[in-house]
């Protein structure tokens, strides 16, 4: 065997080394090795699933779903992927085609197009990525963001950890704490991957000391470029809604998110391009019923907050029953539109 | 195009098939310049135009220079080329800068007057192409290398991809003879290279990149943070700039070394330094080389006839260093870092003369404690010059400055996980590698499970730890 | 080939203030302890004094070994004081 055969056998062994590694660590700090889509259903058992909800973690923190399913006497499912915007639940959506309601969470934070779930490239096909791309003009950073994050998909699915540095850092700090007997108090692990929390934490931001607030700040900044509400998730929104409204009813939740955030990450002018998003997508399909429940008053305050974006159960509280109140049209200049789901509920 | 970008491997791995087909035969050189020139261009079309322009000038003026036998002409030639080149690097890099020193002047002699302020963007490279350039014409004058003889291997030097964006500075004499040469990897060649690219993919991926955002932080705004996290920052600051310039050198070494290349150090563990001179003996070895060969020996020899030698050698030790200084950036915090350098050089080199007489046959009795108190004095220095290097504007470096000798508790306590995780991998790295041995070419002598073994961990390292955004790499900036 | 002379020697060992070193033809300047780029014009300019010749800068820049030193100095002599 000469230099080259030696070379190449240190190269597959070494591979091989990093293979186990990673699949060791994965393990250790639970990375899934799959995409991690569950399947959630609320409402009473005995009845035929006729609604979606297309949200990420927030529509979950956010809602009481099982209390909304009881009220409305609904059976309601979802595939909730953490992270995940309209882009993937687009995708996902067809798993469900015989509902004829969909709700749809959508905020400051799922819309933003720099904010990428990590299972993007598992769920979404590259060409619909590409085409939604060039059809947005986005730009080559983006682009070659995105086309990144491809790559590093397709690595991952040899070696699981690639591209997962900060749950690799966050779970070996947390089971090295646990092995201490210690519980993680100091900080949280961002979005853990359980999605659908049946009871939302009681923590909240306004307890946080400030350095831990801007060490949240600083690492959400360094992971995303200039906010853009403009690509391929406002494309799916609309594909999707529309899809949707072929189905049935719609009814879309503006959710709010911490003031914390909007103050640290996004500018007025990011406000305003991502109202204008959303009025173009009005726009695009008329028809859905449009919940803000962002205008509640003093629903950014951070002792809402469990952490930048998701609500606590003290936020929960507030927004859960506002949804229902202005969904039954306790308000009526709030919800406009279709008159199917009430009757639904009537029935 | 980076060295981490995700196009990246697939143009290297597509050059390297594209190099072996047309092995030994002419076609290689202009390969090589077609590969680098398509990086140049995935920068920037401005830069690539100038890389374009100060090569043929270069090419032309170090031809002439060597048939000219006039020494005015010579001289001549050699000014047209400096010109050039700094010429550009003044427009592109410091017009605002020198426009505003102007301005300001101009406002203290009482006649205030309002500057335009221009924005070109700063072409990738530029710092590195121009110096390469004024190396070879130099070099030339001077009789110390033979004008290179055909222009498409001159210009593969200058664009050279591996070392085009960041360095290292590599002279013409020492890489025109490889690229002349066709030089060829052997197996042990292209692991080394190999081992190289890892090594610098986890400094710069997995350490650099993980300790940026909080750098960031403490930096945006010191007047918040309490003493306790403001050395905090420092040190990850000294951890980022190390691991971040260090392991775009070792990529820069190992593509070239893929190709068969070998392209200069350019770091040799520098915080291992025990005085603030082996620092820089250690530390960006190019770029110090390059200040030491053309602006520190000849600003000396032109000065030589001056009257006080010590005060003389200081002097220009000191300006040398600002303009090294300068050379990181336009700003007066850049210029402030390099002077800082120069004093300390200048300290230095007054301590040593004044201990010379103990230096017995060049064996010095060092005890460990004073080996220690010397590295922890330099690593001070250091330390407290990338504060100013890093701060946002002089006001910045005031109050961080400030905040940090006061031990201010005031401010906001912030530890940093990552900082501190960092900061500990690196002393250890520090205090288990003799600073003098080569990590890398030794390791590659070694058994087969040795090597596989330190490659996986390298290769586990960076696939568990390595941040997935891309934090552009800071030397690229300068 | 040229000797180092023991005038040379002398001048540059007192320069760096050196006891002693083995100064040979091929001896780089980066092998002398002390000897570094901030004490090599103040080695060379002591070494015109000694000898009252004066170098242009480009001998000075293009000196690569003591050799080169001793053969310059020889140069400027006309090899009169050759010992």
């Amino acid at each position: 065997m000469g230099a080259k055969g030696r070379l190449v056998g240190i190269v597959f062994s070494a591979l091989a080394l990093v293979w186990l590694g990673t699949h060791v660590l994965a393990a250790l700090v639970g990375i899934p090795t799959r995409v991690a889509t569950g399947h959630k259903r609320y409402g009473p058992s005995d009845r035929p699933v006729k609604a979606l909800i297309s949200g990420s973690s927030l529509t979950y923190s956010a809602i009481d779903w099982a209390s909304v399913a009881d009220r409305l006497g609904m059976a309601i499912e979802s595939w909730p992927v953490p992270g995940s915007s309209p882009a993937e639940w687009e995708q996902l959506q067809r798993r469900s085609p015989q509902v004829t309601t969909t709700f749809v969470g959508v905020s400051l934070y799922d819309l933003n197009e720099v904010s990428v779930c990590e299972f993007r490239a598992n769920i979404v096909p590259i060409r619909q990525t590409l085409e939604d791309l060039r059809a947005a003009r986005a730009d080559v950073s983006f682009v070659r963001r995105m086309l990144n994050w491809y790559s590093l998909t397709w690595l991952r699915s040899v070696f699981p950890t690639v591209g997962m540095s900060d749950r690799v850092i966050f779970g070996l700090r947390d089971k090295g704490l646990s092995l201490l007997g210690r519980r993680n108090e100091s900080d949280d692990t961002g979005a853990a991957l359980q999605v659908v929390a049946d009871e939302a934490p009681t923590e909240r931001v306004s307890d946080w000391p400030e350095g831990r607030l801007l060490r949240r700040l600083a690492s959400m900044r360094a992971n995303q470029g200039r906010p853009w509400f403009a690509g391929p998730k406002h494309q799916s929104l609309i594909r999707l809604l529309r899809r949707a409204r072929e189905q049935g009813a719609v009814v879309v939740l503006v959710l709010p998110v911490s003031g914390p955030f909007q103050e640290g990450i996004l500018q007025p002018a990011d406000t305003s391009a991502y109202e204008t998003s959303l009025s173009e997508v009005e726009r695009a399909v008329p028809g859905v019923i449009w919940v803000r429940l962002d205008d509640i008053a003093g629903i950014t305050s951070a002792e809402y907050y469990s952490d930048l974006v998701h609500l606590n159960s003290y936020g929960r509280s507030i927004v859960s029953p506002e949804f229902m109140r202005r969904l039954r049209g306790d308000e009526p200049t709030r919800v406009t539109g279709d008159v199917r789901v009430t009757s639904q509920r009537a029935r | 195009m980076t060295f981490t970008s995700v196009e990246f491997p697939l143009f290297l791995s597509l050059l390297l098939l594209l190099q072996h087909a047309v092995r030994r035969s002419a076609l290689e050189t202009y390969l090589l310049l077609l590969g680098s020139y398509l990086f140049c261009v995935s920068g920037s079309l401005t830069g690539t135009l100038l890389v374009f322009t100060t090569s043929l000038v270069d090419y032309t003026v170090g031809r002439r220079i060597h048939a000219a036998e006039d020494p005015g002409l010579r001289k001549r030639w050699l000014l047209a080329s400096l010109a050039c080149n700094l010429g550009i690097l003044a427009f592109f890099k410091y017009a605002n800068f020198l426009m505003g020193a102007v301005g300001s002047m101009a406002g203290t002699m009482g006649m205030p007057m309002s500057v335009p302020h221009v924005d070109f963007g700063l072409p990738p490279g530029i710092s590195y192409f121009t110096f390469t350039g004024v190396s070879y014409v130099v070099d030339v004058y001077y009789g110390r290398l033979d004008p290179s003889r055909r222009f498409a291997e001159y210009a593969a030097h200058v664009a050279y991809f591996p070392k085009f964006l960041a360095g290292p500075i590599a002279r013409a004499g020492d890489v025109l003879p490889q690229l002349t040469a066709h030089v060829r990897a052997s197996a042990r060649d292209f692991e080394v290279g190999l081992a190289y690219f890892l090594l610098g993919a986890v400094k710069k991926l997995a350490i650099a990149d993980q300790v940026a955002p909080h750098v960031g932080l403490i930096f945006s705004d010191p007047g918040q943070f309490d003493a306790l996290t403001l050395l905090q920052g420092a040190i990850g600051y000294s951890v980022q700039i190390y691991c971040d310039f260090s392991g775009y050198s070792d990529m820069a070494i190992g593509c070239a070394r893929m190709m068969g290349v070998r392209l200069p150090q350019n770091f040799a563990m520098p915080y291992s330094a025990t005085s603030i001179a082996e620092f820089w003996r250690r530390w960006h070895i190019t770029l110090s080389n390059w200040f030491r060969d053309y602006v520190f020996l000849p600003l000396e020899i032109a000065t030589r006839a001056a009257r006080f030698p010590s005060l003389r050698v200081s002097a220009n030790l000191l300006l040398t260093m600002a303009l090294c200084g300068l050379w990181h950036g336009a700003a007066w915090t850049f210029v402030l870092w390099g002077a800082l350098h120069g004093a300390a050089l200048a300290c230095n080199r007054a301590w040593t003369a004044r201990t010379a007489r103990r230096r017995r046959t060049g064996q010095r009795a060092g005890s460990s404690l004073g080996t220690l108190a010397s590295r922890l004095l330099t690593l001070g220095v250091v330390v407290g010059g990338w504060i100013i290097f890093r701060a946002e504007s002089w006001a910045m470096a005031e109050v961080y400055l400030l905040r940090l000798v006061r031990f201010s508790t005031d401010g906001m306590r912030m530890l940093s996980p990552q900082i501190v995780v960092a900061t500990v991998v690196l002393i250890a790295a520090h205090l288990l590698v003799d600073k003098d041995r080569n990590w890398v070419e030794q390791l590659a002598e070694g058994g087969v499970p040795a090597r596989a073994a330190a490659y996986g961990t390298l290769g586990l390292v960076l696939c568990a730890f390595g941040a997935s955004e891309i934090v552009p790499f800071l030397y690229s900036g300068f | 080939m040229a000797m180092v002379s023991e005038e040379l020697k002398r001048v540059i060992l007192e320069t760096l203030k050196l006891d002693e070193w083995d100064l040979t033809d091929g001896t780089l300047a980066s092998e002398v302890p002390g000897w570094d780029s901030l004490s090599h014009v103040t080695v060379v300019l002591a070494v015109e004094q000694q000898f009252g010749v004066r170098f242009a800068s480009r001998e000075v820049i293009g000196l690569r070994n003591i050799g080169d030193l001793q053969r310059l100095v020889d140069a400027k002599l006309g090899g009169a004081r050759r010992a």
